[in-house]
């Protein structure tokens, strides 16, 4: 007894104290959404064979980071301390001076058996840490992926999120006088390199969609003017027909397992949603009202589809279970909404507007909330996601000079819109998941 | 036909080898269709080239290098006030003597729309960035955006519709944001910490604290830091208080180092605190929360 009573007295004498000197509290509730200035200093190389990668890994990180608007690359031309010298010791004061807040060194060295190792690491200049640091294999000639998931692994460490750098981008690619548009398919890097034309403009061919999970793309080809569904296996080359369906203006979506495909046909006025079982081809459908019902889009856990339709008497947003049912509206703004697409990430839905002869580009999530216009033009349209979830490609019009439309990309805060290397024109872009 | 009938046994016999050759190309010819297709005929659309999917050799050979990173000097709480220029300045020659700071950096690597601060303005070997007035000035316009009262939902997440309210705020930001100099020894009669003075740290960690705007659930990332701080008001430790969350949760780690980064900016060194009551301020808990950005 005695001595709990002993303990309880410590126990206050001990608090009180503590109590008497309250520790003060600060809340800092703004900050400001400058980009981050971030140092990339080129790669050391242990031989000469090196010497291309040294300067090129560097580079594409370099690009990748500075296009999504959050990082300032600081210029080379001002760093103090040299690539080499921070193999053996890193003099942080001198990143400091520069103002450099995050710090990328690496270094590029050839395996025996011919390959290259690049290997990078992350500080935190301030804190004078290494944040990350990894070394990745690959053939000499695969070093632009590489300096892509190195881009991926820093974004990732610094903002928390996943990156989406090493990814790719279909689009249709349009060339030729108005009246005699050439459309190809056509694929590149989501910086622009290693572009490709996947078909050679014979057919006149629209909206290729991406399976989220899996290389393959869906895309559409009028064949003697009748609308034709194709499945390209991006990492086989093959390509099949999974069927000619009259009354279609847009690719099916893939559900997010890749299972499975969704889309609209129309007939008699009134448009219909259904979904095709890729294995068994089987086709079933999901809405049937007498009204348009059209560009669905599936949720990324699959349970649920958005879609367009006019039910209402405008055309308005709706979402649906996976399976059909009951649908509930989603936009009740002014104007008319189109072309919804679910973000990877789920939080939010994003779709086209066309307002009092504007085009605008939207996002609002699921429920209906949060709605918010982030571009506008005098003609958007074909919204994509990045994998992350955070970047938007979509392609626009201009008046001027004839008709000309290019594909941009906009960070979902609105801000940094810029146009993606495509070659010419282009429509209609897609954006791949990671590349696997 | 007639003329037929009167060839002689040779002609017959190479009048029947003719059909015999055509026959045999023509079944081969059939063989060959039957193995491998009539691709072009079936195919609408002609692939011109195929792409090949070029996936890294030997990602899952991944060596992860965490060694600890070669550092300098480990003593971090001196640096902020304990100018070490003179060393650097002896080391520098020999590494680049082209290091002269040139700020067209910007153009060559064009970042995002917004103003940019002009970092290299200043020579390396001072270290004290936020005391002498001529430094002052590129530090401005990085922390204009973050006082944005009202507006700042706004600037962060673009919304059209209400967006032409945007621009109008720079003049009063700019003021506010030179205001809160290293406070001199104002309200000195009472111990507890004013609310301008309050007001005045806030402001300066606002201007260096970045927060990643877009993120998913970025308005709820909010950070508890603990830091204790040395009397000439530079930050002698800050420390996580939610460690558990800090290495399980990738989002939070960011905005947590992002915060620290922000206590540890050359920019907020030293901290804009009245030197007089140290024994108030020594140690703090600070709460990094972006609610009032979106």
């Amino acid at each position: 007894m005695k001595r709990t009573f002993a303990f309880a007295l410590a126990l206050v004498a001990l608090l009180i104290p503590a109590a008497a000197k309250a520790e003060l509290r600060v809340d800092v509730t703004r900050g400001t959404t400058a980009p981050i200035p971030i140092a990339i200093s080129n790669f050391v190389a242990s031989d000469a064979s090196g010497q291309e990668l040294a300067t090129g890994v560097p580079g594409v990180i370099t690009n990748d980071l500075a296009s999504t608007g959050l990082f300032k690359p600081i210029d080379q031309r001002a760093f103090i301390q040299d690539a080499a010298s921070m193999q053996q010791q890193i003099r942080f004061n001198e990143w400091k001076a520069i103002n450099a807040q995050a710090l990328v060194t690496g270094v590029v060295t050839k395996a025996a058996d011919g390959r290259t190792r690049v290997e990078y690491r992350l500080f935190d200049v301030f804190g004078q840490v290494q944040m990350t640091g990894m070394a990745y294999m690959t053939t000499p000639q695969n070093w632009r992926r590489i300096a892509h998931i190195i881009a991926d692994d820093i974004y990732k460490r610094l903002t928390g999120e996943m990156g989406y750098f090493d990814s790719r981008v279909v689009y249709i690619a349009e060339s030729g006088p108005p009246t005699q548009r050439v459309k190809r398919l056509a694929i590149m890097d989501q910086d622009g390199a290693n572009h490709r034309y996947l078909t050679d403009g014979r057919n006149l061919v629209l909206t290729p969609r991406f399976s989220p999970s899996q290389q393959q793309i869906t895309y559409l080809a009028y064949v003697g003017n009748k609308p034709r569904v194709y499945l390209y296996d991006l990492e086989t080359g093959r390509q099949e027909i999974l069927g000619d369906f009259p009354g279609m203006t847009f690719a099916p979506r893939f559900s997010p397992d890749g299972s499975k495909v969704v889309f609209s046909l129309s007939k008699n006025g009134n448009s219909d949603i259904h979904v095709m079982d890729l294995r068994t081809r089987r086709v079933q459908k999901l809405t049937d009202s007498p009204s348009i019902n059209t560009s669905p889009s599936y949720s990324p856990d699959g349970k649920s589809i958005v879609f367009e339709s006019d039910r209402g008497g405008t055309q308005q947003l709706y979402v649906m279970d996976a399976n059909g049912g009951a649908a509930r509206r989603i936009s009740f703004g002014d104007g008319r909404y189109a072309n919804p697409v679910w973000s990877p990430r789920g939080d939010l839905i994003a779709y086209v507007k066309m307002h009092k002869g504007v085009f605008y580009i939207g996002v609002v999530a699921p429920d209906g909330t949060r709605e918010r216009l982030i571009t506008n033009s005098y003609h958007v349209e074909g919204p994509t996601w990045a994998p992350n979830g955070r970047v938007l490609a979509y392609f626009k019009e201009s008046r001027e000079g004839g008709r000309s439309s290019k594909v941009y990309s906009i960070d979902l805060t609105g801000h940094n819109e810029r146009p993606l290397k495509i070659v010419g024109d282009g429509s209609d872009p897609a954006w791949s998941p990671l590349n696997p | 036909m007639v003329n037929s009938s009167r060839r002689s046994p040779k002609g017959r016999i190479a009048g029947f080898k003719t059909p015999l050759i055509v026959s045999v190309v023509f079944h081969g010819i059939l063989i060959l269709l039957a193995i491998f297709g009539l691709p072009h005929l079936v195919k609408d659309v002609e692939i011109v080239e195929a792409v090949p999917v070029e996936i890294v050799a030997n990602i899952s050979e991944l060596t992860t290098t965490n060694k600890p990173p070669v550092k300098a000097p480990p003593k971090e709480e001196k640096k902020p006030d304990e100018p070490k220029p003179p060393k650097q300045e002896e080391k520098k020659p020999p590494p680049k003597p082209v290091a002269e700071p040139k700020p067209p950096a910007e153009d060559v690597l064009k970042p995002p729309p917004k103003p940019e601060e002009k970092k290299p303005d200043e020579k390396k070997p001072e270290k004290k960035p936020e005391k002498k007035p001529p430094e002052k000035k590129p530090e401005k316009k990085p922390e204009k955006k973050p006082p944005k009262d009202d507006n700042a939902f706004e600037d962060l997440l673009k919304n059209l519709e209400v967006k032409d309210a945007q621009t109008e705020t720079d003049e009063s930001d700019t003021k506010r944001m030179t205001d809160p100099e290293p406070s001199p020894d104002i309200n000195r009669f009472s111990d507890v910490l004013s609310m301008s003075e309050r007001d005045a740290l806030v402001q300066q960690l606002s201007g260096c604290w970045n927060i990643m705007a877009g993120g998913m659930n970025a308005e709820d990332l909010s950070v508890e830091v603990k830091v204790s701080v040395n009397p000439d008001r530079t930050v002698r430790d800050a420390r996580i208080v939610d460690q558990g969350r800090y290495g399980r949760d990738p989002a939070f780690r960011a905005a947590a180092d992002s915060a620290l980064r922000a206590l540890r900016n050359p920019r907020c060194t030293p901290l804009n605190l009245p030197p007089a009551k140290y024994s108030q301020w020594q140690d703090m808990i600070i709460n990094f929360d972006p609610k009032d950005m979106f």
